[in-house]
């Protein structure tokens, strides 16, 4: 554990790595220039790098280019609507190859008991493929060429990531490009693969208080937006998942024209953009993404205050706050992690001094905004020491609310926030898995991967009165859920389905505690 | 919400596990060649050990003490952690409020990292402000305040860091094996300490630990990005010419840990469980003795990060029984340990157990074949690419490899190494270190539901030592 230290929570993605990959800076010699207009615009693929036709005969489209202090970005698109983005960085010892499908949660249809569908597939993409028809080949080559694998899905993306020794780039290209048009499920591995991740809920949510708290508090504040339905889905959804769903999800999501390749690190572009082409470019656009349904219209949530509480065996009360946040493209957005910064960003922050150091009521204080594509929440958490209780904790937090949304902070906070930012940043690029995660997450989340290099000019122009402004937008009423895990009082609860080691994992369909609004 | 991954990330793992680093740290360097480090002499006897990587405006910085948990005398456990974290919260009449307010203002990070057999502050900072950074984190090594008052205050969040880490089944089930895989060894101490050890803590016991440790003989101090050698070197002699040059804290090998009793079982009983956490495992060997590499190489076969590894395939793949399995082998100054992870719902926690124990056992017998010790070995060199990828990694390593007295070479020459374990010296390295007949086992479950089932699967009720998961 090494409590001693000081640390942003460690316990989710979304909370570190949301966090990471939004740190601007305010260093000019970041961003260079930058070509191709927003979204890129089409031009052709002669320039460096350019590599050779992709099958068809077609050359790579060359998007855009921007400078990332002295290495070079550049997005390419295949004729059938692939996009790469390749930053290749010869002081890198790796290569991270990823895939992001723009698919998440946010596309199962819930009413038909298909949550936690995204989830399961994404564990079905590493079972076998047409032409590598053993079990678990996809690994066993990965891995013997040196790679390692993984993957993650969240509310609007599934992303596969390979962590590559430089030699192996062209084993993951045919394999990744093998699996995106290829898979061949079977019913056995459906089957097993529902097990597994049964197992995971249990662990990450039915056992796990802050696992529980989160779902539910994302279930309570979104009425009718996809993200009030967990992303590993419901229990029963999970055991419900069959050969023929995953297939048909599949067939309607993994195509070239719903994904984004990024590769960093030590690797040579030209080579791995013709690599590329001739891997995907056989490969058909599907003609039928578009028609998956009608667009999901943003929900602001929560709209009114809610409160809910749960017994857990936990040594003291835990407290979570859902505040409305913007979502990751939003032009709010630089002014308003600069406010989550001075909130909780470090052991001077203003909720960590009150909380932790000055009143001594609790433990640990944490807090991110979602890094979603629509509007998410602010999750704010408090661990409170034996002998307090969440209440003292939330009258505190909304003293400092009321502070920071009735006047503007000092030039010293926001010189602070901006400098603990920007050695995040730093710190976020330092990998090459880091850098294809953020680029990757940009891309597909807030709609270019150019924001994030943007994200640093914005944030070093962020001023005390728009801090003050998403500070009043967002935190100034009191639309909030309020979820609170206290320590169990008397007996166990009952437990029904006790021998079966079920959970229900209901998320937000049925009520876990007690609940008003 | 998390984004839901495939498997537990390995960091995940290793925090889990503990923060010694093992075969996933270790087996770090490949594909690509990570640049080189310069070493020479740091300040007042010290080491200075730099990787300067110019384009990085970003300075990864560590003073690294080569004292740590093992050596907190009994009674006093936790009190490395205290004291190493009380030097930053006061100094050089600066209380803490200051020097956090001075830290973050700097975009600076500054944390304590104890282990058993080192004491760290590493932090992060702009290159420039490395300046205000240094003269910062001199004041705490030379000049702490240690002020009674901040004490008490710094004992009481210890505490409360300890009570609140009991929420995660993973962490308790960690901090309980430790103590059951070591017993009475200077390994078993928790780091961070209990409730009763840091109450005995007394300022002078503090002022005592800083006044050992902090001795230039005893120190390594290691940064690695936008800096030259020359550079850093000026800067800390400028800033630590007071340090104290003292007699070095005796390094004395450490005893051998108790062999554990064939095996028993610790359940940590916690409410309302529906997974049972495992971790099993046995003492092992030095992180400097000539059978580590092939060990780790056997070890990484059967429960490393690979989806071919053993416990993987056989435990999730093929039976959909957990979400992960693992074992890794603890590389430390003195004796290391073997310890493996799974997670499985309560109703597979026997077939589960059995089934992890019965593979451990068959490694221990069959050992790995020639073919999968050529997969294991490319496995190993491929992962070290990723692992060495950021200079914050390499350093973390190349400290850690100091502190476990390994040769100045051990992170660059990692490959080849690797490269040239011959299948008969793993066998070899099994055949000596494993032992499958005595283990270390620590369940968290709820023992009202999980005892009914060990025990009807033949597992003696006496073989089962409950202990509750919110005391100690």
């Amino acid at each position: 554990m090494q409590g001693t230290c000081w640390q942003r929570s460690g316990w989710g993605r979304s909370s570190r790595l949301a966090a990471l990959s939004l740190m601007g800076i305010s260093c000019a010699s970041l961003t260079g220039a930058t070509r191709g207009g927003p979204g890129g615009g089409d031009r052709s693929g002669s320039g460096p790098g350019a590599g050779g036709g992709d099958g068809r005969g077609a050359a790579p489209t060359l998007l855009s280019e921007t400078a990332l202090g002295p290495l070079t970005i550049r997005k390419w698109r295949l004729h059938n609507g692939l996009e790469v983005i390749l930053l290749p960085d010869p002081a890198a010892t790796s290569v991270a190859y990823m895939t992001w499908f723009r698919v998440g949660s946010r596309d199962e249809r819930a009413e038909a008991q298909e949550t936690g569908l995204a989830h399961l597939f994404e564990h079905l993409m590493f079972t076998q493929t047409v032409s590598a028809r053993s079990p678990g080949e996809f690994d066993r080559k990965m891995e013997e060429a040196g790679a390692s694998t993984n993957a993650m899905t969240y509310y609007d993306f599934t992303a596969y990531v390979d962590e590559l020794p430089p030699q192996a780039l062209p084993v993951a290209v045919t394999l990744e490009a093998d699996r995106m048009s290829n898979l061949a499920l079977t019913d056995q591995q459906v089957l097993t693969e529902r097990e597994v991740v049964a197992e995971e809920r249990l662990g990450a949510v039915e056992d796990s208080v802050d696992g529980m708290l989160d779902e539910l508090m994302y279930g309570r504040a979104f009425r009718r937006h996809p993200y009030r339905y967990p992303v590993i889905g419901r229990m029963a959804d999970i055991k419900a998942v069959t050969r023929a769903k995953a297939t048909a999800f599949y067939r309607k999501f993994y195509a070239p024209n719903n994904a984004v390749v990024v590769v960093t690190g030590r690797f040579d572009a030209a080579a791995a953009l013709a690599q590329i082409a001739r891997a995907y470019g056989p490969i058909p656009a599907s003609a039928t993404l578009g028609q998956a349904g009608p667009e999901i219209a943003p929900e602001r949530a929560p709209t009114d205050e809610i409160r809910e509480e749960i017994e857990r065996p936990v040594p003291a009360d835990r407290l979570l706050i859902g505040f409305p946040a913007p979502a990751l493209g939003s032009p709010d957005r630089a002014a308003f992690e600069v406010l989550d910064e001075i909130l909780t960003g470090g052991p001077s922050a203003r909720l960590h001094r009150r909380l932790v150091v000055e009143t001594a009521l609790a433990s640990s204080v944490d807090a991110s905004p979602a890094a979603t594509r629509d509007p998410g929440l602010y999750s704010v958490w408090v661990q409170l020491r034996k002998g307090h209780h969440a209440a003292e904790a939330e009258k505190i937090i909304d003293a400092e609310l009321a502070t920071l949304t009735a006047r503007e902070v000092s030039p010293a906070d926001l010189s602070k926030a901006k400098n603990r930012m920007e050695t995040a940043f730093w710190r976020g690029l330092s990998s090459s898995e880091g850098k294809a995660n953020q680029l990757g997450e940009f891309e597909v989340v807030a709609g270019d991967y150019r924001k994030l290099l943007g994200r640093a000019e914005e944030i070093a122009a962020v001023s005390a009165a728009e801090v003050l402004r998403v500070a009043r937008d967002y935190l100034g009423g009191r639309t909030r859920v309020v979820m609170v895990a206290r320590p169990k009082t008397k007996g166990r609860a009952e437990d029904k389905d006790k021998d079966q080691g079920d959970g229900d994992g209901d998320g937000a369909e049925k009520p876990a505690g007690k609940a008003r609004s | 919400m998390t984004p839901r991954t495939r498997r537990p990330s390995t960091l995940t793992l290793l925090i889990t596990m503990s923060t010694i680093p093992t075969v996933a740290q270790a087996q770090t360097a490949g594909g690509g060649s990570a640049p080189a480090a310069e070493r020479g002499p740091g300040p007042a006897g010290s080491l200075l050990i730099v990787e300067p990587v110019p384009a990085l405006p970003l300075v990864s910085f560590v003073i690294a003490a080569r004292t740590g948990a093992a050596a907190d005398p009994r009674g006093k456990e936790g009190l490395a952690a205290f004291a190493a974290e009380l030097a930053r919260r006061g100094a050089a009449g600066r209380p803490r409020e200051q020097i956090e307010d001075a830290l973050d203002g700097l975009g600076a990070t500054l944390e304590v990292d104890v282990d058993p057999d080192s004491t760290r502050l590493w932090g992060q900072v702009l290159v420039r402000n490395l300046d205000p950074f240094l003269d910062l984190v001199a004041s705490m090594v030379l000049r702490p305040d240690f002020k009674v008052e901040e004490l008490e205050r710094t004992r009481k969040e210890i505490v409360a860091q300890i009570e609140e880490a009991r929420n995660d089944d993973r962490s308790l089930c960690a901090r309980f094996f430790e103590r059951r895989l070591y017993g009475a060894h200077p390994y078993g101490h928790p780091p961070e300490g209990t409730a009763a050890s840091l109450g005995s803590i007394r300022r002078e016991d503090v002022l005592a630990q800083h006044r050992k440790v902090f001795v230039g003989g005893n120190l390594v101090f290691a940064a690695a990005g936008g800096i030259t050698t020359a550079d850093l070197r000026q800067r800390l002699e400028t800033r630590f010419a007071r340090l104290a040059t003292g007699p070095v804290p005796s390094a004395a090998p450490l005893p051998e840990p108790a062999k554990h009793d064939g095996w028993r079982i610790q359940l940590v009983d916690k409410p309302d469980r529906q997974q049972t956490q495992i971790m099993f495992g046995h003492p092992a060997l030095p992180a400097s003795h000539p059978d580590r590499l092939p060990l780790q190489l056997a070890i990484a076969s059967f429960g490393g990060r690979a989806m071919n590894a053993t416990l993987m395939d056989e435990v999730r793949t093929r039976r959909g029984l957990a979400y992960g399995a693992y074992m890794n082998l603890a590389t430390r100054r003195g004796p290391g340990a073997l310890r493996g992870w799974v997670f499985t719902a309560r109703k597979s926690t026997v077939t589960t157990l059995k089934l992890v124990l019965r593979l451990f056992k068959k490694l221990g017998k069959e050992g790995i074949t020639p073919d999968r010790l050529r997969f294991v070995q490319g496995y190993v060199i491929g992962g070290y690419a990723a692992d060495m990828d950021d200079p914050q990694s390499r350093l973390a390593a190349r400290v850690t490899a100091e502190i476990n007295g390994l040769p100045p070479d051990e992170v660059d020459s990692f490959p080849e190494r690797v490269r040239a374990v011959t299948p008969a010296a793993v066998a070899t390295a099994i055949q000596r270190h494993l032992d499958p007949q005595h283990l270390a086992i620590t369940l968290v479950a709820t023992a009202s539901d999980l005892i009914p089932l060990l025990v009807k699967s033949k597992i003696q009720e006496g073989a089962i030592d409950v202990v509750p998961w919110d005391k100690d």
